[in-house]
């Protein structure tokens, strides 16, 4: 597979369980070796110096961090490790930065998952990481900590510097990502903007109605007493009566649908 | 990197006080409890009271390395450590220094406390070749931070290879001579139980006060920790490097 990264963009990285999303990240992070292939950081071959000094990376469903230690404590000890100067007043700059100046001084055991995203973000702008990669980006985020870390990658990206993000919560992803990357099993299938791909791939937004009588369009999902389930193109919402409309709801996002186009056309789904 | 680990040793220590507390209960009870025990089947020796602290203390290496590999590398820590030190061998090492300089200060006293409690006088406790002991102890930790580093390393891989490095520490205590005498163990376990990293260690403790001859073993121990540091050193760097082909304690 071949991939460029870009300073200034957030990539949102999409694929099926065992696409190969992790394997890319650690790949990324030089916590992998590759097998065959070169991986170029800021245009030189991947080397632990580099990724220590320019990638910063937070994985799925794991702290990262000694959970005894705090916000502060956490920054302080990495930005040693990495003997960075004037290491006091750069610590507080990133709490800042990520609003962690509440709890700075609280254990991480003691602190949300979001909040422990937002130390390794913290992280990341203390040691001025040009690539932040995040494994599963929203997965158990509530809706405040996803807007708080929405926000806070837009800034970070606005930066100049470059995000690549994982993730199964489409409309997260749709809301974060400037441009997509499909993978599947190793491979990329899909990479460009939303519209870009969505014009490509010919996608439709579908819309879920429960319908009283008989529907002219739509393809029926389920019949319960006089109700109907269909699913339907969003443009052909019109074509419904409007009086026997129960209920309406977005049946996927447009990621979704490019995931299962894109899985079909592999041939997995069917 | 000192600034680092001192920093993070704090942080822990003040976290896990209550659990710190719970353990120094724990030390001075098996401790005690021990060497009560061996001073009703045996003769009570200065040095089999050593001989206990030293099992403690000299194993802290394997304990520590191992159990801080284990939980880091479940919490995703050691990855993000990895990321940020040039030498993670050399930063567990630090840490390592950082807890034995806490775990000498309880120990000191605590020795002191439980030999004057079993009746030993100030003049038993001076005319003991500390010098000696000393260093016996430095090579023997030496030893032992190879031996951490090799569980440390195939815990990279094995998550579930904890469970060793906790059976190998008990092993250490009852065949390496810290509670019964080498040279009182049954027969067919003396071979294996000279072997074992410990037992040259605690041999020259004791031959330290019965006027042994203690330089031998202690020859024999500089060269069996040289062995086993450069052993260890090795086979955690082969197994970091294998980890990085397949994942971060990706196997059972």
């Amino acid at each position: 597979m071949s991939l460029r990264l870009y300073g200034g963009e957030i990539v949102g990285l999409l694929g099926l369980n065992g696409a190969g999303k992790t394997t890319f990240i650690k790949l990324l992070a030089g916590l992998l070796e590759p097998d065959e292939g070169q991986i170029k950081l800021l245009g030189r071959p991947l080397h632990p110096a580099t990724v220590r000094s320019a990638v910063a990376l937070l994985k799925e469903g794991q702290p990262s961090f000694s959970e005894f230690m705090s916000p502060r404590q956490c920054l302080l000890y990495y930005g040693h490790l990495l003997g960075i100067k004037n290491l006091e007043a750069r610590v507080a700059q990133a709490l800042e930065l990520t609003d962690l100046l509440p709890v700075a001084e609280r254990p991480l055991l003691e602190l949300s998952f979001g909040t422990k995203r937002r130390t390794g973000l913290a992280l990341a702008y203390l040691k001025e990481a040009r690539l932040l990669l995040l494994d599963e980006a929203s997965a158990g985020l509530d809706v405040k900590s996803v807007a708080t870390l929405r926000s806070a990658l837009r800034r970070y990206a606005a930066q100049g510097n470059a995000v690549l993000l994982t993730g199964h919560e489409m409309g997260f992803m749709e809301a974060v990502c400037d441009r997509v990357v499909l993978l599947h099993q190793g491979q990329v299938k899909a990479d460009g903007r939303l519209h870009e791909l969505g014009k490509k791939y010919a996608l439709k937004q579908f819309v879920e109605v429960w319908y009283e009588g008989q529907p002219t369009v739509g393809e029926t999902l389920e019949q319960e007493g006089g109700l109907v389930r269909l699913k339907l193109d969003l443009r052909e919402l019109g074509l419904l009566d409007s009086q026997r409309v129960r209920q309406v709801r977005l049946h996927q996002s447009i990621l979704e649908h490019l995931l299962q186009e894109v899985d079909r056309v592999e041939g997995r789904m069917a | 990197m000192w600034r680092a680990e001192w920093l993070r040793f704090w942080a822990e220590l003040k976290f896990y006080r209550q659990m710190w507390i719970g353990n120094l209960i724990n030390q001075v009870l098996i401790t005690a409890g021990f060497f009560w025990v061996v001073s009703l089947l045996s003769q009570a020796t200065l040095s089999g009271l050593l001989a206990l602290f030293f099992w403690q203390y000299v194993s802290i290496p394997l304990s520590k390395i191992s159990t801080d590999i284990w939980e880091e590398s479940t919490s995703g820590a050691f990855e993000q450590m990895y990321l940020h030190a040039a030498q993670p061998a050399l930063v567990l090492v630090v840490r390592l220094l950082n807890y034995l300089v806490q775990q000498t200060v309880v120990a000191l006293p605590l020795f002191l406390g439980m030999a004057l409690l079993f009746g030993f006088s100030l003049t038993d406790l001076l005319s003991y070749n500390w010098g000696g002991m000393l260093l016996t102890l430095g090579v023997s930790l030496a030893g032992f931070v190879g031996l951490g580093l090799a569980m440390g390393g195939i815990l990279l891989i094995y998550r579930n290879a904890i469970g060793y490095a906790n059976a190998l520490e008990y092993l250490l205590l009852f065949l390496s001579g810290a509670v019964v005498p080498l040279g009182q163990l049954p027969a067919f376990i003396q071979p294996l139980a000279w072997g074992l990293p410990l037992s040259l260690g605690i041999e020259t403790i004791r031959r330290l006060e019965n006027g042994g001859q203690w330089e031998l073993t202690l020859m024999a121990l500089v060269v069996q920790s040289v062995f086993m540091l450069v052993l260890g050193l090795a086979l955690f760097n082969r197994c970091l490097r294998r980890a990085l082909r397949r994942g971060f304690a990706m196997s059972r």
